[in-house]
């Protein structure tokens, strides 16, 4: 059984390697769900997961002529999309939403009212209903440092405020949105009436 | 103890462990997420839950990420050809003009050699062959083509050839009534329209001679005569030894048993004369001799002595009557 599943790959492998589209569909088949769930859990949100999945396989049909024979369509993924994970986890890391991110999910974990547990994907979901709540500007500035990274400077730049304006019209949503996010019932309250 | 980096991955880190995680430099970072990757890709989670429609709906955007970056190729690929189009076009359809053009000029661009009566004319051809013409005589041939596949010419009257070795491209002869092709030989052919015969004498090498009316070939050996009749393209070879046929050339009109009014015609054609005979010649009269064919008074005095015969001449006309 297992001999036959290695040789079948093998097969896919040295077909693929002759651009058979067929193959190519067989290992996706094969091998998609596993590799989805597991950018899924690193990457922690639905959009890079399959953008990620969607672009190592595209870099294995692209490199198809290049791959070695002896190699597995495992090791092959695993080396294809560690570059793309590991970009993503970078910036994931160093991003200050997914600080908000992990400090609102300590607070839920020492929080006996809820459940435990709130995925980073619902809690963006979480933080961009809540968000619709705030002034507009608070809302944009929030957008643009928190979810898009930008700097105060590129965001004062950007809305045609001075970087002072920027940061007091931040701090002030964060508050707001801490009140907001930091009440669970509350919350579960925004959750309600934001969701279709 | 599960490290920093697993624990990113499993989402149980604290706010203090991610201010950790973060201290790390972008190298130290990668390798240890990497080893956490790695491990985790190892472990085999069943991910057998995740709904088709989500693999499914990235396998299409795949799909058409891949055939779009085929048709990248090919869109660019078929710009290059289309501005090749634009520019050839135009190109392609001058050089066919032009090559029409030139090459009908080259159909009808030939070269014509003719001599008039009394004249005669030594040309070479582009290959090297040596063509005498004898008077009354018109080649032709033309220069684009002759030479390329083989050598082709159009012939009528009386000239000897000296044709260039070439095995490659055959000497072709088109005449009235016949064809003769020729490697590389020297030969004197006589087709005139006027005449009985059209006679091909070949001194050397070997031709291969072809009556059109017969359609009948015959190859010819060296110092053979052949005899074509041109009224029924009839054919006879004979052998002939003596210097007939290129006695022209050495200026020499030769006779043996030929009847006085063969005689009279040959002068005429020769010197471009008119011969009015004065007195009943007698049809049995012949004559055996050799005339020049350049000094038509020595020509004459040879009748006159031989046949005892006047001849009177005024401008371009010739009274022979019988001596007083």
């Amino acid at each position: 059984m297992i001999n036959a599943k290695i040789k079948s790959e093998a097969e896919l492998i040295s077909e693929l390697k002759l651009g058979s589209r067929d193959a190519f569909n067989k290992i996706y088949a094969m091998y998609s769900k596993r590799l989805y769930g597991y950018c899924l859990k690193i990457s922690k949100n639905r959009e890079d997961a399959e953008e990620i999945v969607q672009d190592v396989f595209l870099r294995l049909w692209n490199m198809k002529e290049d791959i070695r024979q002896e190699e597995t369509v495992r090791s092959l993924l695993f080396i294809i999309s560690k570059n793309y994970l590991l970009k993503s986890c970078y910036n994931q890391v160093h991003s200050q939403i997914f600080e908000d991110y992990v400090d609102y999910e300590e607070k839920l974990r020492n929080d006996d009212r809820a459940d435990s547990k709130i995925e980073y994907e619902d809690f963006l979901k979480m933080i961009r209903q809540a968000m619709q709540t705030l002034p507009e500007t608070q809302k944009k500035v929030i957008e643009l440092t928190r979810l898009k990274q930008y700097s105060v400077q590129e965001v004062a730049e950007q809305l045609s405020l001075s970087e002072q304006t920027v940061r007091n019209q931040l701090s002030l949503g964060l508050k707001a949105l801490r009140t907001l996010i930091g009440d669970i019932p509350l919350l579960l309250l925004l959750l309600v009436k934001y969701l279709p | 103890m599960k490290n920093l980096y697993s624990k990113y991955i499993n989402n149980q880190l604290t706010v203090a462990e991610l201010e950790e995680l973060r201290k790390d430099n972008p190298q130290k970072f990668s390798s240890e997420m990497e080893e956490a990757l790695n491990e985790e890709w190892n472990a085999d989670e069943d991910y057998s839950q995740i709904p088709d429609d989500v693999v499914a709906g990235i396998k299409s955007r795949l799909d058409k990420a891949i055939d779009k970056k085929r048709r990248v190729i090919v869109p660019l690929y078929y710009k290059v050809l289309g501005w090749a189009a634009v520019i050839l076009l135009p190109l392609f359809i001058l050089s066919t003009l032009y090559i029409y053009k030139e090459h009908t000029q080259a159909v009808s661009e030939e070269m014509v050699v003719a001599t008039a009566t009394g004249e005669k004319a030594t040309i070479t051809l582009p290959d090297g062959t040596l063509v005498t013409l004898n008077s009354n005589s018109r080649l032709s041939y033309t220069p684009k083509v002759y030479n390329k596949d083989n050598r082709q010419i159009s012939f009528s009257g009386e000239a000897y050839f000296n044709v260039a070795k070439d095995k490659e491209r055959p000497f072709m002869i088109d005449a009235r009534g016949l064809k003769v092709q020729v490697l590389g030989t020297k030969f004197n052919l006589l087709v005139r329209k006027e005449d009985k015969n059209a006679e091909l004498f070949l001194e050397s090498g070997k031709v291969l001679f072809t009556s059109l009316l017969k359609r009948e070939s015959v190859v010819l050996s060296p110092n053979q005569k052949l005899t074509m009749n041109q009224m029924t393209g009839e054919m006879s070879v004979m052998k002939e030894t003596d210097n007939m046929a290129s006695a022209w050339r050495r200026n020499e009109m030769i006779f043996r048993n030929a009847p006085f009014e063969s005689v009279v015609k040959a002068i005429e054609n020769v010197y471009g004369v008119r011969i009015r005979m004065e007195y009943k010649s007698d049809s049995m009269d012949v004559f055996t001799g050799t005339l020049v064919t350049n000094d038509l008074n020595s020509v004459l005095e040879v009748i006159e002595t031989t046949n005892n015969l006047k001849a009177t001449k005024t401008n371009n006309i010739i009274s022979i009557g019988k001596a007083k």
